[in-house]
């Protein structure tokens, strides 16, 4: 792992905290430039919603917000997610 | 958000509808676990509802009958509510869950009931051992002086020890009329109720009333050091770095032997680019927390960036031991014995990442890498096919099979792949040499 690796990983704890996503769910690491995350993005925001199809249309929004931030950061090359409830099919994310 | 700015509150901290709401609803999903009925008992009390927190707590004992905190939480609710003698049996047969707790649960029974409070028990009470301000028994000697002067005179001196202004609420001298709130401030166990309104009202996206509740914890335990842990965790969320940092120093300095801030502290000074700083807090959190697998890995991390390979494996197979299932963990494992070249350890790591689900051009293509490096030529085709797989538009398997082929003789395979590597990457840096290697096939 280069610096650069290690700053990046940095920055990624940076943008998970702010975020308010829960870290005990989550793994991320990094090499080569290459981001890994895995696990799940439960928000550490308390939801007002009772209705389950918009908390996953939510955790969706949130993803992609959080897919973009991640590509965003200088140095990477790629990011891989290997999630819970979600999966990305070609540029699209969606339920399991 | 500048959180020194904020003052402790001068009124009762009132837990607003929606955090008791989500205690209460805790508390009825999880009839049976210990803690969350303590923790419904402790919104009760700080509501005034001593009857039901005394329900509560004893339900968090009838769990676990050995838990300290319930069992203190337990006599003081039975002293608020007047049962002198019932607070006496439980004070006689309760665990302590520190030095100097019997007789400070003594000396509020004896506050509870109006009694004198013998003047041979106050240097037993906690303050004088500790180091920290002896408000604690100041205050409670106030009462039992009936000395107007006197008393006020401890308040004051009380309210000087105390770095941000011991509240009137807790003033026993000017009580309030309807609730005892000077009384439960003798309460400890309110602490940590505190701590967890204020994580609730930050969850809830209510900043100011986290705020709030954080600078109250230290009014009913004097451990500063987890106050300080709770100021960064919100400066934290408010991405306010700076205010993290002075929040997590204090911290330090408060809780010396704590590793939740010097935790804190190895995130913030990586995340600022500060190695040397980033180094020394992770040797301070893992001297005080060695079972934490992350530190170990951030450790891990550390190593690799100052290109120190084997201390990095060193790192990553200790946040393995404590964490089997840590995968990423488990992928820097495989990258340090790859740089090592070590390459059956380097296949071993790599196949239990890939047969975890976490899967990349760089993993199966490093797999592939191992396997042709052990003689295993036919399973590098499977991880560089599974590369191309991953990733077709990917030029790099394509270029690895190509190589692969041509070493075992089969130029025809070689040639397809290397064409398809030049259709994805003809500008790349390897196209050169491999359009060389085609055309001298060719001639």
């Amino acid at each position: 792992m280069s610096i650069t690796d290690y700053r990046i990983n940095a920055q990624i704890r940076v943008i998970l905290v702010r975020r308010g996503i829960d870290l005990s769910r989550i793994e991320y690491g990094v090499t080569n430039s290459v981001v890994y995350v895995r696990g799940s993005v439960r928000t550490f925001s308390i939801r007002q919603s009772v209705d389950p199809s918009r908390d996953r249309l939510e955790e969706i929004e949130a993803m992609m917000r959080l897919e973009k931030a991640l590509r965003a950061i200088p140095g990477v090359r790629d990011v891989i997610f290997q999630m819970d409830h979600l999966v990305k099919v070609g540029w699209r994310w969606k339920p399991r | 958000m500048e959180t020194s700015m904020i003052a402790l509150p001068q009124t009762w901290p009132e837990l607003s509808t929606e955090v008791v709401g989500l205690f209460e609803s805790e508390a009825l999903q999880h009839p049976t676990w210990a803690d969350i009925q303590n923790r419904w008992g402790l919104a009760l009390l700080a509501g005034g509802r001593f009857g039901e927190a005394r329900a509560a707590f004893e339900r968090a004992l009838e769990r676990n009958p050995r838990y300290a905190w319930a069992a203190m939480n337990h006599l003081q609710a039975l002293a608020l509510l007047g049962e002198t003698e019932a607070a006496r049996v439980r004070l006689a047969d309760a665990p302590w869950p520190s030095q100097g707790c019997h007789e400070f649960a003594e000396a509020f029974i004896a506050l509870c009931a109006n009694e004198a409070f013998p003047q041979e028990s106050w240097s037993l009470l906690p303050g004088d051992t500790s180091g920290r301000p002896d408000f604690v028994r100041l205050r409670v000697a106030l009462l039992r002086t009936k000395d107007r002067k006197l008393a006020e005179s401890a308040w004051q001196s009380a309210r000087g020890a105390f770095p941000e202004d011991l509240p009137d609420w807790a003033n026993p001298l000017n009580p309030a009329p309807d609730m005892p709130y000077w009384l439960l401030s003798f309460v400890p166990g309110l602490y940590q109720l505190m701590k967890d309104a204020s994580t609730w009202e930050a969850r809830l996206g209510r900043t100011v009333d986290a705020t709030t509740f954080a600078y109250c914890m230290p009014a009913f335990w004097y451990d500063l050091g987890a106050a300080w842990c709770q100021r960064g965790f919100l400066a934290n969320l408010a991405a306010d770095e700076e205010g993290a940092l002075i929040a997590y120093k204090r911290a330090v300095d408060a809780s010396p032997t704590s590793p939740e801030p010097w935790i804190a502290l190895a995130y913030l000074w990586s995340a600022a680019g500060d190695l040397t700083q980033a180094d020394e807090a992770l040797r301070q959190s893992l001297d005080r927390a060695p079972a934490y697998a992350d530190l170990h890995y951030q450790r891990g991390l550390l190593d690799h960036a100052r290109g120190d390979t084997r201390a990095a494996l060193r790192s990553f197979r200790a946040a393995l031991k404590q964490n089997p299932n840590y995968i990423v963990a488990r992928m820097q494992e495989a990258e340090s014995l790859f740089k090592l070249e070590d390459w059956a350890g380097a296949r071993s790591s790599f196949l239990r990442v890939v047969n975890a689900g976490l899967e990349s051009v760089d993993i199966w293509l490093r797999l592939g890498q191992s396997e042709e490096k052990l003689s295993h030529p036919a399973q590098a085709e499977v991880a560089y096919r599974r590369a191309a797989l991953f990733d077709p538009q990917s030029a790099l398997p394509f270029f690895h099979l190509g190589c692969l082929h041509r070493d075992r003789g089969d130029r025809e395979k070689a040639k397809r792949a290397w064409k398809r590597f030049l259709s994805l990457a003809g500008d790349s840096e390897e196209a050169a040499a491999i359009k060389a290697e085609l055309n001298e096939g060719d001639a």
